[in-house]
């Protein structure tokens, strides 16, 4: 599912709210049935996976540790995070690049690597903020790859904010505009990008 | 929390230290400084009870008689002043006779004439405070002539006792604050310097109790590092001055308590003190509440 709107329209506090980095001064978010209000901060992200533009590793850590960190801190067994994070390597390419800093992987690696961490979990939803905004088409192309597979393979819901009208139109999913912070438009397809065209 | 979060928190606590090499060592010196001041103080003060009964036990008094007044005579007037709990007549011939083995005959009369020590009385205290007042109303008795008492030798030491006491409060209170100070501002910088780590930990669902876990294990390690180093080295110190003393001092040997509360007192001021600065600092970062 795409959330898209020009910069400013409110895409980015619409998902602070989902993962409680923000809390709502009017209304309820509302996530699978249950109220956020209600649920503490950790244990609702501890159902997602949290990816932004910025990828935000951390610079001592290789590949593979970056993305077994955010299993480690919660407790997960270390032959169970081993598992997961081979696996999530594989799904996202880099398990030739595993023992690689950060510093010496590309950028859209270096966002692959970032969208293992925030699978690495097992997330029912993942909330991505602008993941491709500084990525190359190619880069983008496989990162957008990587989480039509989670959601096809693993039966997680992805909220992809964009304001990049090719990025939406490279799948034929659900886009949801928003617009000084509300929504305007809800559809299936390229809407956003027949209306940005100018034939809705 | 479980076993593997502790597990994986130790290590990271211990990467942690590693990474601010230098914060980290000179926390573990203030600390271990001011946990030696502070166990140091405490042994002054838990022995000072007992060194004071035993200078007390030290202070005799000494009287002679004037000239042409024996000192059987002073006997039954200086025990019937206030204050004195009894009277002991030490004859000089006794005295000699005493010296005897020590120097032999000969040249202890090649020395000293037999009648070189003249009789005096000791004079024991009812308290031996109060030594002062009493041995002024001695010296007003008649027919004494001489009075002598460790007056200055006490007194002396009772002022530097106190003296230690009372900075050595001053000085506590300063190093407290400087090692507690010390402790936050090493863990602030740890907290600083794992701001991703703590965004990254906050986005996977560890909660603010979780991430402060990892500042509290780090601050207790550093603490507990200190107070282990300061223990030691008290120990060993503690050993070094009973030695002293009693070589110095016989009459003390044996008199001061074991230093083995106090070493426990320090082995728990470490942490505590460390794990405090460590919560301050990662709470200032974190707070509490689980939004």
């Amino acid at each position: 599912m795409f959330l898209v709107g020009a910069s400013g329209m409110g895409k980015t506090t619409l998902l602070k709210l989902l993962y409680k980095e923000e809390l709502a001064d009017k209304g309820r978010v509302i996530i699978d049935g249950n109220d956020v209000a209600t649920i503490p901060g950790s244990k609702l992200r501890r159902s997602m996976g949290i990816i932004f533009q910025t990828y935000r590793l951390l610079e001592k850590k290789n590949a593979y540790e970056n993305i077994a960190y955010g299993a480690e801190v919660l407790g997960i067994p270390p032959a169970e995070v081993r598992r997961r994070t081979d696996e999530i390597l594989e799904l996202i390419g880099l398990r030739d690049k595993a023992h690689r800093l950060p510093s010496e992987l590309s950028g859209g690696e270096q966002q692959r690597v970032a969208v293992g961490r925030a699978l690495i979990n097992q997330p029912r939803l993942i909330v991505a903020d602008e993941p491709t905004g500084d990525l190359d088409p190619e880069n983008t192309d496989r990162v957008l790859e990587i989480l039509d597979r989670v959601h096809r393979e693993r039966n997680a819901t992805v909220l992809f904010a964009t304001h990049a009208v090719e990025v939406v139109n490279r799948l034929n999913r659900r886009v949801i505009r928003l617009q000084d912070g509300r929504v305007v438009s809800d559809t299936t397809g390229g809407y956003w990008a027949r209306e940005a065209a100018g034939t809705p | 929390m479980n076993l593997w979060t502790v597990f994986y928190r130790l290590r990271e606590a211990r990467q942690g230290i590693a990474r601010n090499t230098w914060a980290s060592l000179a926390t573990v010196v203030i600390l271990t400084l001011t946990l030696l001041m502070l166990g140091g103080f405490l042994w002054l003060n838990a022995n000072l009870a007992q060194i004071a009964t035993v200078l007390e036990r030290q202070v005799h008094v000494r009287v002679f008689p004037a000239d042409g007044t024996a000192a059987e005579s002073l006997l039954v007037n200086l025990e019937a002043l206030p204050g004195v709990a009894g009277v002991e007549l030490l004859d000089g011939e006794l005295v000699y006779r005493q010296l005897v083995p020590v120097f032999g005959l000969k040249t202890l009369m090649a020395a000293l004439p037999a009648d070189a020590f003249a009789d005096s009385l000791s004079v024991e205290l009812a308290d031996p405070g109060e030594a002062g007042p009493v041995v002024e109303r001695i010296r007003l008795v008649d027919g004494v002539g001489d009075v002598i008492w460790g007056q200055g030798f006490a007194r002396v030491l009772y002022q530097i006792s106190n003296g230690l006491r009372r900075g050595g409060a001053i000085l506590i209170t300063g190093f407290l604050t400087a090692a507690f100070l010390m402790s936050l501002t090493t863990m602030h910088l740890a907290v600083l310097n794992r701001e991703v780590e703590m965004q990254i930990q906050r986005w996977v669902g560890v909660g603010p109790w979780g991430i402060r876990a990892q500042f509290l294990i780090e601050a207790f390690l550093l603490g507990l590092f200190s107070s282990v180093l300061a223990g030691a080295v008290f120990l060993y110190l503690g050993e070094v001055i009973q030695r002293a003393i009693a070589s110095l001092v016989p009459f003390m040997s044996g008199q001061l308590s074991a230093p083995v509360l106090v070493i426990g007192i320090v082995l728990l001021t470490g942490p505590v003190l460390a794990v405090v600065g460590g919560g301050i600092a990662s709470h200032r970062a974190i707070g509490t509440g689980d939004r």
